[in-house]
């Protein structure tokens, strides 16, 4: 009796998302054609048209730009974890690591990115990334042609020390994904109800003066 | 790709980039939570 509900209700998850979607850019396509929309709007139609012409430049670049990504949620992930572990293996660190990631998440990434752009410089896949925008942040590729994007120390650093994408993301991420099934809710903080965990991260930590 | 973009008033191909990332956010958040749920089984979602 319930599995066509369900199936039901799973139809209208994907459905109704879909035709509201398929709504809004009709309206917008229709709103551009009767040129109530400024030329930093373009139709839907115009950026699929503008996909269909430069399919391939967008593949091309779309590969080192995920590796970067994938790099950066590599770092994140077990840096995070890392810090977890030690708030709690070692309670006094809780506090100030709480804290810190407080402050740190609360930083517009907006305005954190051109900062980190200048202080790391161009994080490239390799000499063959970046045909348009790299040229504007390296402007040594000029100067020395073929030699690929300009690398500073920092990047260098890092890269021996994990190595070269993508063979390096397998390490972390492999081990920080073995070494969850290990963990219980338990080390988190959390209650185990009736063999489900409840979600979410566990108790607040206590404030000082509570 | 979009910051040249940008900087050329392009401004199709910056929505073409921007479309570009969002589906790979989407996809990326879509991997995420399948192995969430591989390897953190004891987790469950919360209806609000």
């Amino acid at each position: 009796m319930s599995e066509p509900c369900r199936g039901s209700e799973r139809t209208q998850a994907i459905v109704i998302p879909l035709l509201s979607v398929g709504l809004a850019l009709f309206l917008v396509e229709l709103t551009k054609r009767g040129g109530l929309l400024p030329i930093t709007v373009p139709a839907p139609s115009q950026v699929a048209m503008s996909f269909a012409r430069e399919y391939d430049t967008i593949l091309y670049h779309l590969l080192p730009t995920l590796q970067s990504a994938a790099i950066g949620f590599a770092v994140a992930v077990v840096v995070a974890l890392a810090l977890a572990a030690v708030a709690t293996l070692f309670k006094p660190a809780k506090s100030p690591i709480y804290n810190i990631a407080v402050v740190t998440y609360s930083i517009p990434l907006l305005a954190l990115s051109p900062v980190l752009v200048v202080w790391l410089g161009q994080w490239a896949g390799g000499a063959h990334h970046h045909r348009g925008p790299g040229r504007l942040f390296s402007g040594d590729r000029r100067r020395h042609p073929g030699a690929g994007c300009h690398r500073p120390p920092a990047e260098g650093a890092v890269r021996r020390a994990v190595g070269e994408p993508p063979a390096a993301l397998l390490v972390p991420v492999g081990a920080v994904v073995a070494a969850l099934p290990v963990l219980r809710p338990e080390d988190f903080g959390g209650q185990r109800r009736a063999g489900r965990h409840r979600g979410g991260m566990g108790p607040v930590p206590s404030a000082g003066w509570a | 790709m979009m910051a040249y973009a940008l900087f050329a008033f392009n401004v199709e191909q910056v929505w073409l980039t921007v479309v570009t990332a969002t589906l790979c956010a989407i996809v990326a958040y879509g991997a995420v939570q399948a192995l969430e749920r591989l390897v953190v089984p004891w987790r469950v979602e919360r209806n609000l």
